[in-house]
C-alpha cells in the first residue's frame, strides 16, 4: 500500500522538481531533495539518489539548466535552474495533474 | 524536435566521458557531505551520520550506472569498445590482416568496377522524361523460315501513324554521319537524321533555340540543324549567337536552329554530334519493300505499353487485309533494345567478379574461423568471467566488419584505376562516349557489398564460437575434435567448384580465340586498307552521274602506286550486314510466304573479288563491261548455291529479285564465289549472298566502302588514297579508315575482351583457391598434430602420413571439380554469344580446367603434407 503510493509520486517527480525550482529559484541537488522531503512531510519515500537521473533527464529535455556555483557553506556545488521551456512545461504538467486529480476525486466520490 | 535535442546531448556526452564522470562524482560527493553534516547537526556521531547519509541516498554506484546509461548511448559505447578491441586484435596480427584486407579489396573492388560499368551502360535510366514509355517499333515476320524483325518502310510508317491511337508521337530516324565543313577541311561527324516527331516523342527541351518543327519535313525547309552540346562547345565555342548562323553540311548550307543540353543523347548510349531532318522522299512512299527506317514512339500517359502493343497488333491486322503478306509491327522497349548486347558482356563479367568475391569471402571466413579456434581458450575464459555469448559473437562480427570495411575502402580506391584499365583494354566492346563514373549508386553498391562480405566472413565463425562448450575448452588448451575440420572440408569443395567455373569459362573463351585465329574468313584479310565514304546529297543528283563518279574514282585509285586492286561494296563485309533480299529461283516451286529464298544483297564492282581475295569457285566474276545498267548478271555465294540450287551447277541459271518478279528482270548467274563470314555470326554457318554489279542496280548508293588491296603495308597507302579522293572531290570526307585486320579485330572485340578478363580473373580465382586450400590443409595438419603423432607412434610410415594428408585434400578437390563442372554447364548459356567454333558444353575446357585445378590443389597441399610427415611422434605426444 505504501509502496504503490510512492510509485505514483515518483512518476510525478519531474513535476515536483520543476515546481520546487519555480518556487525556490536555483538550487543544488541536495537542496531539492531536502525541500521535497520537507514539503511532503517525509511522505515521499524515495532514495535521494533517484533525483540525479531525473535531473539529467530534465536537463537533456531543456527544461532546466545547470551551472557550477558556490553553496551556502562555501563549497562548489551544481545549481539547477528552471528555463523558460521548463516553465511552460510546468504549466502543462500542472494542468494535467489538476485534471487527473479532479477526475480521480470525482470517481472516488461517486463510488462512495 | 525534443527527441533530436536529447539525442544531440547524448551524442555529445559520448565524447566527454571523463570530465562528465568527474563532475558527477563531485556532485554526488557534495550531496553526501551535506547530508552527513545534517545528521551530525542532528546529534549523530560522524560515523553514524555517514552511514545514515548513504542509506537515505541509496546505492551510489547504481545511481551512477543509471545516470551514465541515460547520459550517453550505451549501444554505441559497447560497439565502440568491440571495434576498438577488434582493431587491437587485427593490429597484433598484421600479416593476417593485410592478406585478408587485400583479398577482400580485390573482390569488392572488382565488383564495384563492374557494377559501375553496369550502372553507366545498362542500369542508368535513359536521359528522357519517363523513359519507360518510349518504344521502338519494327516490322517483323518470317524471313527465310526464321522469325526476325528489322527496319520499317516509309509507307508502312505512314499507315501506322494514321491508324494507331496509343502514341503521343511516332517518328522515324536513321543514324548516320555527315561531312561537316570547317576551317580545317571536311570532318566526318556522327549525325542522326530524324523526323521532328522523334523530338516530340523524346520530350527533352532544347538548351538554346528550338527543336525541329513539323514544317522541317518539307523539302526546301529541311536545311536546319540542331547541335549537340559537345559539338556546340568544341566547334562553336559555346556561343549562344550560333542560333541562326549557317554551317556547311554535306556541301549544303544549314541553319542552326537549336542546341541540346549536355545530358541529351540520341540514339541512346551513342554520341550523335548533330541532328538534321529526315526526309522520306516520294519514291520511298511507293515501295513498301524498301525498309530502312528506325521508328521510335512514346506511349500516351494513360495507355499501358501492353495496350499499345495490342493497338499496333490491330493496326497490323488492318494492313494485312489491304496488303497481303505484309509484316507485323513489333514493339521493343527502348531501354532493353539499347542495352541488349552490352548487357550480355557485362552480365558475364558481373558473374565472374561475383565468384571472385565469394572466393575471397570463403578464404577470409576460414582465416577468421581458424584464428577464432585458436582463441577458444581465451573466449572460454571470457565466458567464465561473465561475458555473454552475444558479446563474444559481437567481437567476431566486429572483426569481420573491420576487415570488410577496410577491404571496401581499398577496393573503391583501386576501383577508379581498375575502371581505367578495363576501359583501355584494346578490345573494348563497350560503346564509346558514355561517361563512366563512381556515382552514389556505385558507392552504395560497394557499401552493400562490404556489409554482405562482413556478414559472410564472420557469421559462421561467430555462430560456431557462440556454441562452444565451456568446460571442454577451459580444460584443454589444444583442441583436437575431428568435427572441427568439417567446415574446412566444405570450404575446399566450394572454393574448388567456384574456381572451376571460372577456369572453364576462361578456357572456352581462349579456345574461341584460338578458333578465331584459325578461322577461315573466306577471304585474305592481310594487306587490305578499307575506307568508307558518303556522297553529299545533291552533289550527284542522278544515279548515272553518281556511278560515273565511282567509275572515275576506282580508275584513279587503281593507278596509285602500291595498289594492286580496288574493290567497292555498299557494305563492308565482316563489318556490316544489312539488306536481306527475298528472291525467286527460276523453275523452283513457290515457297509459302515467309519461307522464300533470301540472301544478303551486295552491290560491288568487277574487281571486288580480286581485292577481297575471295575465290570464284565456279564460273567467273563480272567483267568490267558487265558493270552497266541492264547487264542482268549476278554472282552467288557457295552457300546460296547449295541452298537453292542443290545438286545442279547454278552457273547459267536465272533468278529475280522479290517474290513476284517482273518477267523482264531475270538475272543470269555467271559465277559462284566462296563463302565469307558475316558480321556478328562468326561462329555460325555463312549466309547466302547475291553479288550484283553496282551499275546494274538502279538505286543510288550514297555510301560505299572501298577495299584497297596493297602490295606494301596497307597503312602506308592511306595517304595516297586520301589525296586521290581529295583531287576528285574536296567535299568528300573519308572515314573509318582502317586495315581489314583491324576490322576483324573489332568484330571479335566482345570475345577477346571477355577472354582477357576471364583469363585474368580465373587466374586470380585459382590463386585464391590455392591460398584457401593451403590454409585449410595447414590448419587440418595443425589440428591433427597429435593424432598424426599417435599414428606414427603406432607404426605409420612417413609415406603413409603423406598419402593420408594428400588424400584428404584430393577427395574434397575432386568433389569440388564435379560440382564446378555441373555448375559451369548450368551457366554456359550466358557464354553462347561469345563462343566461336565450340559449343557451350566444351569437354576439352572442362578436362583442362580439372587438370589445372587438381594440380594446383595438390601443390597447395604439398607443403602441409610434408610438414605432417615430419611430425616427431615423441614431441607430438609430449603435448598431452
Amino acid at each position: 500500500m505504501d509502496n504503490s503510493k510512492s510509485d505514483v509520486l515518483q512518476g510525478t517527480l519531474d513535476l515536483l522538481v520543476l515546481k520546487t525550482l519555480e518556487t525556490m529559484g536555483p538550487m543544488h541537488g541536495w537542496g531539492i531533495a531536502r525541500r521535497l522531503e520537507q514539503v511532503s512531510d517525509n511522505l515521499l519515500q524515495m532514495n535521494q539518489g533517484t533525483l540525479y537521473p531525473a535531473l539529467l533527464r530534465l536537463e537533456q529535455a531543456g527544461w532546466i539548466t545547470s551551472t557550477w556555483g558556490v553553496s551556502e557553506n562555501n563549497r562548489r556545488a551544481r545549481f539547477y535552474a528552471l528555463t523558460r521551456a521548463g516553465r511552460r512545461r510546468l504549466r502543462v504538467e500542472e494542468k494535467n495533474w489538476d485534471r487527473m486529480a479532479t477526475m480521480i476525486t470525482r470517481v472516488l466520490r461517486s463510488e462512495a | 524536435m525534443r527527441r533530436l535535442r536529447i539525442l544531440a546531448r547524448r551524442l555529445r556526452a559520448l565524447f566527454r566521458k571523463g570530465p562528465l564522470d568527474a563532475a558527477l562524482d563531485e556532485e554526488l560527493r557534495f550531496h553526501l557531505e551535506m547530508e552527513t553534516e545534517r545528521y551530525i547537526g542532528n546529534g549523530m556521531s560522524p560515523e553514524e551520520a555517514r552511514i545514515a547519509a548513504r542509506r537515505s541516498f541509496g546505492g551510489v554506484e547504481q545511481v551512477k550506472e543509471i545516470y551514465r546509461d541515460r547520459r550517453g548511448l550505451p549501444g554505441v559505447e559497447t560497439l565502440a569498445r568491440d571495434l576498438a578491441q577488434a582493431v587491437r586484435t587485427l593490429r597484433r596480427h598484421p600479416g593476417y590482416t593485410i592478406v585478408a584486407v587485400l583479398s577482400l579489396a580485390l573482390g569488392i573492388g572488382a565488383n564495384t568496377a563492374v557494377f559501375s560499368l553496369l550502372d553507366a551502360f545498362v542500369l542508368r535510366p535513359l536521359p528522357y522524361p519517363e523513359p519507360d514509355r518510349l518504344v521502338l517499333i519494327y516490322e517483323a515476320g518470317m524471313v527465310g523460315g526464321r522469325y526476325s524483325w528489322g527496319s520499317v518502310a516509309a509507307p508502312v510508317l505512314r499507315d501506322w501513324r494514321e491508324r494507331s491511337r496509343a502514341f503521343t508521337a511516332i517518328g522515324a530516324f536513321a543514324p548516320g554521319s555527315v561531312n561537316l565543313r570547317s576551317s580545317d577541311g571536311a570532318v566526318r561527324v556522327p549525325a542522326t537524321f530524324a523526323e521532328p516527331e522523334v523530338f516530340q516523342a523524346l520530350g527533352v527541351p532544347p538548351l538554346h533555340g528550338r527543336l525541329l518543327l513539323p514544317e522541317n519535313s518539307t523539302p526546301g525547309l529541311d536545311h536546319v540543324v540542331v547541335l549537340s552540346h559537345a559539338l556546340w562547345k568544341d566547334r562553336f565555342g559555346g556561343n549562344k549567337d550560333v542560333i541562326g548562323q549557317t554551317v556547311r553540311i554535306d556541301a549544303s548550307d544549314y541553319t542552326i536552329v537549336g542546341v541540346m543540353p549536355a545530358s541529351f543523347e540520341f540514339p541512346p548510349r551513342a554520341s550523335a554530334a548533330l541532328w538534321v531532318p529526315l526526309l522520306t522522299s516520294s519514291v520511298d512512299f511507293v515501295d513498301r519493300g524498301l525498309k530502312r527506317l528506325s521508328v521510335i514512339a512514346r506511349v500516351k500517359p494513360d495507355v499501358s505499353v501492353g495496350a499499345a502493343r495490342q493497338d499496333m497488333a490491330n493496326v497490323s491486322r488492318q494492313l494485312e487485309a489491304i496488303y497481303p503478306n505484309s509484316r507485323v509491327a513489333w514493339l521493343r522497349p527502348l531501354h532493353g533494345d539499347t542495352v541488349g548486347r552490352t548487357a550480355l558482356v557485362l552480365i558475364v563479367l558481373a558473374g565472374t567478379v561475383g565468384f571472385v568475391l565469394l572466393l575471397a569471402c570463403a578464404n577470409v571466413a576460414h582465416m577468421v574461423l581458424a584464428r577464432a579456434n585458436a582463441r577458444r581458450h581465451e573466449f572460454a575464459v571470457r565466458l567464465a568471467l561473465g561475458a555473454s555469448r552475444w558479446r563474444i559473437m559481437r567481437l567476431l562480427l566486429a572483426e569481420g566488419f573491420l576487415l570488410a570495411m577496410a577491404g571496401g575502402l581499398v577496393g573503391v580506391a583501386a576501383c577508379r584505376w581498375a575502371l581505367d584499365a578495363l576501359l583501355s583494354l584494346p578490345a573494348n566492346p563497350l560503346p564509346a562516349g558514355v561517361p563512366v563514373s563512381i556515382s552514389w549508386s556505385v558507392l552504395g553498391y560497394c557499401a552493400l557489398a562490404s556489409v554482405l562480405t562482413a556478414l559472410g566472413v564472420s557469421l559462421i565463425p561467430a555462430f560456431r564460437m557462440s556454441r562452444q562448450k565451456l568446460q571442454a575448452d577451459l580444460a584443454e588448451a589444444v583442441p583436437s575434435s575431428r568435427q572441427r575440420a568439417r567446415h574446412g572440408n566444405l570450404l575446399i569443395t566450394i572454393e574448388v567448384a567456384l574456381s572451376m567455373v571460372l577456369v572453364i569459362g576462361a578456357g572456352m573463351l581462349v579456345r574461341s580465340l584460338r578458333a578465331l585465329t584459325d578461322l577461315d574468313f573466306g577471304f585474305r584479310p592481310e594487306n587490305i586498307l578499307t575506307v568508307r565514304m558518303s556522297m553529299p546529297p545533291g552533289r550527284y543528283p542522278d544515279v548515272t552521274r553518281l556511278h560515273s563518279f565511282y567509275d572515275r574514282l576506282l580508275e584513279r585509285l587503281s593507278g596509285v602506286p602500291g595498289v594492286e586492286a580496288v574493290g567497292l561494296n555498299n557494305l563492308l563485309p565482316i563489318q556490316m550486314t544489312y539488306t536481306n533480299m527475298d528472291f525467286t529461283v527460276e523453275g523452283r516451286p513457290n515457297d509459302r510466304p515467309g519461307y522464300e529464298p533470301f540472301a544478303e544483297h551486295r552491290t560491288v564492282n568487277a574487281d571486288f573479288f580480286r581485292a577481297m581475295g575471295i575465290p570464284v569457285v565456279s564460273g567467273r566474276s563480272f567483267t568490267r563491261a558487265e558493270n552497266r545498267p541492264g547487264s542482268g548478271v549476278v554472282v552467288i555465294s557457295k552457300r546460296a548455291a547449295t541452298l537453292y540450287w542443290p545438286n545442279v551447277d547454278p552457273v547459267g541459271k536465272r533468278l529475280a529479285y522479290g517474290t513476284r518478279p517482273k518477267p523482264d528482270r531475270w538475272l543470269t548467274i555467271v559465277g559462284v564465289a566462296g563463302d565469307i563470314k558475316s558480321a556478328g555470326r562468326l561462329g555460325q554457318p555463312p549466309q547466302a549472298i547475291l553479288y550484283a554489279p553496282y551499275r546494274d542496280f538502279d538505286f543510288p548508293i550514297q555510301s560505299v566502302s572501298l577495299i584497297v588491296r596493297t602490295t606494301a603495308t596497307p597503312a602506308s597507302s592511306a595517304r595516297a588514297v586520301r589525296e586521290a579522293v581529295r583531287e576528285l572531290d574536296p567535299d568528300l570526307a573519308l572515314y573509318w579508315v582502317s586495315t581489314m585486320e583491324d576490322v576483324i579485330a573489332q568484330s571479335t572485340a566482345g570475345t577477346r575482351f571477355l577472354a582477357v578478363l576471364l583469363a585474368a580473373f580465373s587466374g586470380l580465382a585459382v590463386l585464391l583457391a590455392m591460398i584457401g586450400v593451403y590454409g585449410v590443409m595447414s590448419y587440418v595438419v595443425g589440428q591433427r598434430h597429435r593424432e598424426i603423432g599417435v599414428r606414427m607412434a603406432l607404426g605409420a610410415s612417413r609415406r603413409e602420413v603423406l598419402q593420408f594428408v594428400l588424400g584428404h585434400g584430393t577427395r574434397r578437390t575432386l568433389v569440388g571439380i564435379g560440382i564446378g563442372i555441373l555448375w559451369a554447364i548450368m551457366l554456359s548459356q550466358a557464354m553462347r554469344p561469345f563462343l566461336i567454333g565450340i559449343g557451350p558444353v566444351d569437354v576439352a575446357s572442362q578436362a583442362g580446367a580439372a587438370a589445372v585445378i587438381l594440380a594446383v590443389a595438390l601443390a597447395a597441399s604439398a607443403l602441409p603434407a610434408y610438414r605432417a610427415s615430419r611430425v616427431d611422434p615423441i614431441e607430438a605426444l609430449r603435448h598431452e
